[in-house]
């Protein structure tokens, strides 16, 4: 027997995957969460669990290549998760107040 | 005996050694074996699927999947889940080929997120590993599971006889 080494390389690609299996075994609006595999038939629920994990896997590696990418300039001043230093910018009620008076 | 902390790469030859050394009637479809590489290339997590189809209508699953150990425990891939099935054959196929699963068995020894160790024998589902006595789920092993199944089809010896374990009735 030859081994087939598979990889898959991508989030999209584990994504799509997924969506197929989800699909396939009902599931409509999947969150790629282990817990979805409970509903799936036995050896479907172990392709999604390592589908999850590989989801994870690529998700986590492809942030650390951004967060690699950043000048060390840019991640000295603000960390290395990009765009962690920067806040969401919304007015609250206090804020109009403040200006107003 | 698995492997159990290792590399992907020590887990292939073992794998491989494994497939190599089955004496498999010829005509037999054999699907896959696959390994999927689900992180890094040559390092943890990863799943391993193989079928073996035979001529009756009957065929063999095993399925593992192991996960990736803490780097202070050694970093490598430890079985987290497995199923070994043998059941009746399906007649429609996924897209790797593999048979579409259907409930009925003849066997399936099983570590899942849902139920944890159990196993399905003789219309019995989920028996808890409380309840059996000789099944070891730390050491059994796809090749283990295949051997015994390819015994029990040549000589139809009970598989609970083969792989030497005993069902405690249900309190």
């Amino acid at each position: 027997m030859i081994i087939t080494r598979r990889r898959v390389v991508s989030v999209e690609d584990a994504t799509t995957k997924l969506n197929a299996l989800a699909r396939r075994c009902g599931i409509t609006n999947p969150h790629y969460e282990e817990s979805e595999a409970d509903s799936m038939s036995e050896f479907d629920a172990l392709k999604w669990i390592s589908l999850c994990s590989q989801r994870i896997a690529l998700q986590e590696r492809e942030y650390e290549n951004s967060s690699r990418d950043f000048p060390a300039i840019i991640r000295s001043l603000y960390g290395h998760k990009p765009g962690a230093a920067s806040m969401k910018l919304e007015n609250t009620e206090e804020d109009h107040l403040s200006l107003a008076a | 005996m698995r492997r159990d902390n290792c590399q992907l790469a020590e887990y292939e030859a073992w794998f491989e050694g494994e497939c190599n050394k089955l004496t498999l009637d010829p005509g037999l479809i054999i699907v896959g074996p696959f390994i999927d590489a689900l992180g890094d290339p040559d390092s943890s997590p990863w799943d391993s699927d193989l079928a073996i189809i035979y001529l009756d209508g009957m065929y063999i699953r095993v399925g593992e999947y192991y996960r990736q150990l803490p780097k202070h425990d050694g970093g490598g891939g430890c079985l987290k889940y497995f199923k070994y099935h043998y059941g009746p054959c399906t007649d429609h196929r996924d897209c790797d080929g593999f048979p579409l699963f259907s409930e009925k068995y003849e066997l399936r020894i099983d570590i899942d997120r849902r139920y944890g160790r159990h196993i399905h024998y003789m219309n019995q589902d989920h028996i808890s590993e409380a309840r059996l006595l000789g099944l070891d789920f730390d050491s059994i092993d796809p090749f283990e599971f295949i051997r015994a199944v390819e015994k029990h089809r040549k000589s139809s010896i009970p598989l609970h006889e083969i792989l030497g374990f005993k069902v405690v009735p249900a309190k």
